[in-house]
């Protein structure tokens, strides 16, 4: 796989942003085995796109180094795009960087403009871990025509009941959950189930959706609530658990587990 | 404007490689949609080979001159390679330079930059130093490739370098004389053959550019690849300044370089 790292100006962050792509391309391997001009890359292929939102006090550079999603996503045959999104919970504040339009409209359109990859609407996907799997799930239903599929590992789906600061937790949120107290989040545009409600009630498409968490997590109570609210709302969707905790040596293999799911219909 | 460093593996150098490329993009003073992004520019992104010098890098233009802020006024797509002291060569026992700036490296930029142009018309290279020598050979090995190169104190005339640099650290570090033992004549390496040869096809030939400084040790060597140039009657344009074979020459006239291939206003 080529990785292409990337520095550029956002315009919905008003500023410069990073992120790391992975595309595939022929390898090695692929030299070895007189392979190359073969290759869908060189035969100017649009890639399937998986937008992968790492989790809170990460960056983009943390799911390249925490997990082997070059292999997986080589092995799938699909290009991962993995940006920045700081503490933001994916979402457009009151005060800060607005990553929410930055992830659901500018990226994607942006990233199929740069390179290979299918944009909005086509095979173009989501996923994400802990903050990033609240962000890339919420995000899904509330863009279902950009995101066709959503991965979620681990997320803390319900933000009314997130740990206040002064319970010993970082008080890294409050900045992008509005500064006040999570519960008055409940019934607005940052609560999940709200969003989802809404899709459900509606016509628009669905993404398919899966869910993974380790048994030993401690949102894995967030992770059952969140699949007897999505069966009552009549969302579809692929729940996987396995014992693990809340970390990297459960969401690693997850993601090889997903990534199966996300490509079991392609040709 | 957009920056990338993009690594993927070249067959002709046997490992993977990084190489920079940048690219114009949106702008603060761009207008801001506030439900959708419009496509950016429809009209596809000129191509400019960019060459580094001997004992440099892929990151040498953009840390040591202002090239990034040139290019962000302009419609064109930067890409520079990395091609250690090899003089573009494909060295006798080590990796293949020449293949890979020549056929591999737009045969990898091509499908992974959509934007870019895949016309002769909007195809250009250029370089410093043992860059120049690269990107003339490039315009007079491939004619059909580019619209137009240029070299900036090119070490133009490579037989008279590999001759004056003797024993000293220049000889030893650059490869330029790898592929040629102690022979006189050194084949398709020497621009001042390809020079004959590409005025004797008589194909269309892309536009050729020189620049050099007064005091750079270089210009005995431009000089031999001028008077060579009018010998085979294939024009060229030609500019010398006071300057050295330094940085503050290369900085100040790569704007030059990049007006008169029209890919900044």
């Amino acid at each position: 796989m080529a990785i292409v790292e990337c520095s550029f100006y956002s315009q919905a962050l008003l500023g410069m942003t990073k992120m790391n792509v992975f595309l595939p391309t022929p390898d090695a391997d692929c030299a070895q085995k007189g392979e190359t001009k073969e290759h869908p890359f060189l035969r100017g292929e649009r890639f399937p796109v998986l937008y992968l939102l790492h989790g809170m006090c990460e960056d983009y550079s943390t799911v390249l180094r925490k997990t082997r999603i070059e292999s997986y996503a080589k092995k799938a045959g699909i290009a991962v795009v993995m940006p920045d999104g700081e503490n933001s919970f994916y979402l457009n504040p009151k005060f800060g960087r607005k990553y929410e339009t930055f992830i659901a409209q500018e990226l994607p359109l942006f990233v199929k403009e740069t390179l290979p990859v299918q944009g909005p609407g086509e095979r173009c996907f989501i996923g994400g871990f802990s903050m990033g799997a609240y962000g890339a799930l919420r995000l899904a239903l509330k863009y279902p025509e950009t995101f066709s599929k959503v991965m979620a590992f681990s997320g803390p789906y319900d933000v009314t009941e997130l740990r206040a600061p002064e319970e010993g937790y970082f008080p890294m949120h409050p900045e992008a959950l509005g500064g006040g107290d999570v519960q008055e989040l409940a019934g607005t545009d940052a609560d999940l189930y709200c969003v989802a409600s809404a899709l459900a009630g509606g016509d628009r498409p669905r993404p398919e959706i899966f869910l993974s968490c380790g048994t030993e997590d401690e949102y894995y109570e967030t992770f059952v609530k969140t699949q007897a609210v999505f069966s009552d709302l009549g969302l579809a969707y692929t729940a996987q658990e396995a014992a693990g905790g809340h970390g990297w040596d459960y969401w690693d293999p997850a993601l090889l587990s997903a990534l199966g799911w996300l490509t079991e219909d392609e040709a | 404007m957009f920056f990338a460093t993009y690594k993927f593996f070249s067959a002709a150098l046997g490992r993977e490689v990084n190489t920079r490329v940048i690219l114009p993009s949106r702008e603060a003073k761009d207008p801001f949609e506030k439900e959708s992004f419009r496509p950016y520019q429809e009209e596809p992104l000129k191509v400019l080979y960019l060459l580094h010098g001997g004992f440099g890098c892929e990151e040498d233009w953009l840390y040591m001159t202002r090239l990034a802020s040139l290019v962000r006024k302009g419609r064109a797509m930067i890409v520079m390679p990395f091609a250690e002291n090899s003089y573009y060569q494909d060295l006798p026992y080590g990796p293949g330079y020449w293949t890979f700036i020549s056929e591999e490296l737009p045969e990898m930029i091509l499908p992974m930059f959509p934007q870019a142009s895949r016309r002769r018309e909007d195809t250009f290279a250029a370089g410093l130093s043992m860059g120049g020598y690269g990107a003339l050979r490039l315009g007079l090995a491939k004619p059909e490739r580019f619209a137009a190169v240029a070299s900036l104190s090119g070490v133009l005339d490579l037989k008279a370098r590999i001759a004056d640099s003797k024993g000293s650290l220049a000889s030893r570090g650059l490869r330029f004389s790898d592929n040629f033992f102690d022979e006189d004549e050194i084949g398709d390496s020497d621009l001042l053959v390809l020079m004959k040869k590409a005025a004797e096809q008589k194909e269309k030939l892309p536009r050729f550019y020189f620049s050099v400084g007064t005091e750079d040790f270089v210009y005995p060597y431009n000089q031999n690849a001028k008077k060579q140039m009018d010998a085979c009657e294939i024009p060229y344009h030609y500019e010398e300044h006071p300057g050295a074979h330094e940085w503050s020459y290369w900085n100040l006239y790569i704007e030059s370089v990049l007006k008169w291939m029209k890919l900044i206003p």
